[in-house]
Order: structure tokens, then C-alpha cells, then sequence
């Protein structure tokens, strides 16, 4: 890790959902569409196929023992907390693999950021109803797949959860849940504007390049834990739709 | 009034000696509210998370991780979708109500008294029932830690 740059980008695979070609792609599209310099590291338990150029961290060793203890269907992805309590200084984000990068997010990462800064879907917001379950603990408007702050402007939240640990991670199944009533709803974090960001599954309609939109998702899990009837794609499973053209080009 | 609803107003105005209640969770339910604020011992709060139940009448906070209640019979509607309130209030009464439905964001499905009487590390059961739901069962305890 080169300490000059103050501009620190880190990813997690981990399992055998994602090859290494989801890492080194958005190592590329990075990039290409961010023209500031970074440092950008792979959390992972298995680096085979990562690019020599991309920063490596076990998987296995990141955050507290305390945490590792308990499985990953609790909290879900609550890896991604520990990097706000790495003593790193500057800008840091996180970005998950199932993540395309098409527009240029220069300025979106060179903010001075204040609270740590999440994606909100935007896309369901404003659909009818879209806080009607949220006394059940079954809504979540708060997406973690591109995650900005500065210095240790986040470091509460890894306290937060920590200190409260045995009883998060009885109460919330993922990271976006807990995020979302936990934080969200007493306005502790941050939120990328709408128009940055969409999700090709999701959005109304799906599956079109929007104008204006440098981030798309592709988070497809929840769709099969829930069994919802949704026409849903993984990036790799894009060939021959528009996502594919750019995911192609950024590298192998 | 629910049956569930008449089975805690019944040990409430039978046996307890509570002058404070707490009801955690009550959703759009008001009966025990307005039965119990008819009586003249009683000061009832009601507390619930969803910002969108707020009215004068509802405290709009997490009672897991937001504030400290202090109410001394604490009424638990949705004990399946929270942290067992006995391990954090001690020596209180609690009417405890939970469900074995497993709904989408149901962190603790209750599947019978016993575990809710252990979760809450309930000292004196002074009674408990079942009653039947749309696809499952309200599990239902009175007692104190």
C-alpha cells in the first residue's frame, strides 16, 4: 500500500460466488473512471487470478476475533464495518464486487465527506407502499455496495457495533437491515444523491443504461433467498446486454 | 378486543400490582391503551420504532437499543422480532406475546413459553396460554424476573 495516496479503495470476495475476473474488472473500471490516484486492496480468502497490482489482505484475518465468531448469516458482509477501524488516513471506500462502474466518479470520491456515505434506493423509495412493512423488520432502503468516508469520520459505526455486537447480530440477518433501522433511521449516515446510482434488477423498468448513472448494481441474492419472481442478472450474466460491453472491456 | 388482548387485560387487571405499564410494539392496536387509561392506578406508554406510527400516543423509539424503559410491567406484542427484553430489564413484570410464524424479518421465531420463559430469564411464571394464528401460534407468558 503506497501511504501517499489518499485515496484508499478496498473490495471483498470471499466463497466461490464471484471469480477473480469480478475483482480485476473493477480494478479496471476504477481505472478507468476515477482519475485520481488509489490504492486499491482485495480482501480475500483465495487469491488466485488477482492482478499482481492489486493490494491483498486475508480474509481470514480482518477484524476482531469476536466477530468471526459468529456465522455469516448474521450480519451479513459485516467485514465491510472493520475497514472503519483501520488507521489509515484520507478518503477510503469499499466497493463490492457485483458493482459496474460506467461513468466517471472522479468527483463523487473526492468529496469531503463528513458521514460515512451509502447508496439509497432511490428506486424504490417512491413506489407505493415503500414503507409499509417497515414495522416488521422486512424493509431496507439503504444499500452498502459503494460506501465512501474520510478519515475517522466512521469510526463510530464500527464502535456502535461492536460495543452492541451480541444483540445486532441476533436482530439483523444483513448489513443493509441493520444500516437501515439502526442508522439510517436516526440519521447517522450519508447518502449519495439520486441519479447516481441505479440497479439493473430493480429499477422501473430494469435492465436499461440510464443517463447520468455511474454506478449500477447487481445484487441478485436476496432475490433467491426470497424467491421473488424477478427477471435478475448477475454481471457474467449480462452477455449481450449493454452492462456486458463495458464489464468486458476493463480488463480479464 | 383480540383475545390476545382480553388474556393480558385479564392477568393485568387480576393480578398485577403494576402501576406503570409499557406496551412494546402495539402497531395500530389501541384496546389495551384505552382500557388500561381508564383506570385510575394505571400510566400506560406505548412504544414502537416505525416512524410511520407516530402520534401523541406513541413514543417512537427502539426499546433494544434506543432508551431505557422504566415502566414496571413491561407488555412484549412482537417478542419474535426483537432481542429478549428480559436480558435487559431486571426485576420487572412482563406479559410476553410472541408468534411461530416466521415472517420476513422475524429474528426470533417463537416456537413454545419455554423458550420465551429461558430468553427472558422469567424467575416466576404466574400463567401462560396459546392461542391459534392465521398459519401458527401467539405464545404467551405472564411473569416476573
Amino acid at each position: 500500500m503506497d501511504r501517499e495516496k489518499k485515496l484508499n479503495l478496498f473490495t471483498f470476495k470471499w466463497g466461490d460466488k464471484y471469480g477473480p475476473e469480478y475483482v480485476n474488472r473493477l480494478y479496471g473500471s476504477l481505472l478507468t473512471y476515477c482519475n485520481v490516484p488509489f490504492n486499491f486492496t482485495c480482501i480475500t480468502d483465495d487469491s488466485t487470478g488477482i492482478l499482481p497490482e492489486i493490494g491483498l489482505l486475508d480474509y481470514n484475518q480482518i477484524g476482531p476475533d469476536s466477530w468471526r465468531e459468529y456465522p455469516q448469516n448474521k450480519i451479513f458482509t459485516r467485514e465491510k464495518l472493520t475497514l472503519f477501524d483501520l488507521d489509515i488516513p484520507g478518503t477510503k471506500g469499499w466497493i463490492d464486487l457485483d458493482v459496474l462502474i460506467h461513468g466517471n466518479v472522479t468527483e463523487m470520491v473526492s468529496r469531503d465527506f463528513e458521514k460515512p456515505t451509502f447508496i439509497l434506493n432511490h428506486w424504490n423509495m417512491t413506489k407505493e407502499n415503500s414503507f409499509k412493512w417497515f414495522g416488521k423488520g422486512s424493509d431496507c432502503h439503504v444499500n452498502s455496495s459503494f460506501v465512501f468516508w474520510q478519515d475517522d469520520c466512521a469510526q463510530w459505526l464500527f464502535d456502535y457495533t461492536d460495543e452492541n455486537l451480541e444483540k445486532l447480530m441476533f436482530t439483523y440477518k444483513s448489513l443493509d437491515k441493520y444500516l437501515y433501522y439502526q442508522h439510517w433511521r436516526k440519521d447517522r449516515l450519508a447518502f449519495w444523491e439520486e441519479g447516481l446510482v441505479d440497479n439493473f434488477n430493480f429499477s422501473d423498468p430494469p435492465h436499461i443504461e440510464r443517463k447520468g448513472i455511474k454506478i449500477t448494481l447487481f445484487n441478485t441474492s436476496h432475490i433467491t433467498i426470497q424467491g421473488m419472481d424477478i427477471e435478475a442478472y448477475e454481471l457474467d450474466e449480462t452477455e449481450g446486454m449493454w452492462p456486458y460491453e463495458y464489464w468486458m472491456e476493463y480488463g480479464v | 378486543m383480540t383475545k390476545v388482548d382480553a388474556w393480558i387485560y385479564t392477568q393485568v387487571t387480576t393480578f398485577s400490582d403494576a402501576t406503570t405499564i409499557a406496551i412494546v410494539g402495539p402497531a395500530d392496536k389501541r384496546n389495551l391503551w384505552n382500557e388500561f387509561n381508564a383506570i385510575d392506578r394505571l400510566t400506560v406508554n406505548m412504544y414502537d420504532y416505525d416512524p410511520q406510527r407516530a402520534c401523541d400516543e406513541i413514543i417512537t423509539a427502539d426499546v433494544v437499543f434506543d432508551i431505557e424503559l422504566k415502566e414496571e410491567l413491561i407488555i412484549n406484542y412482537a417478542c419474535e422480532k426483537m432481542w429478549p427484553l428480559g436480558r435487559i430489564y431486571k426485576d420487572r413484570e412482563f406479559i410476553l406475546v410472541g408468534d411461530n410464524e416466521k415472517h420476513n424479518g422475524d429474528c426470533n421465531p417463537i416456537i413454545s413459553n419455554k423458550m420465551m420463559v429461558e430468553q427472558n430469564h422469567i424467575k416466576e411464571i404466574w400463567s401462560f396460554t396459546e392461542l391459534t394464528r392465521w398459519q401458527g401460534k401467539y405464545f404467551m407468558v405472564y411473569g416476573c424476573n
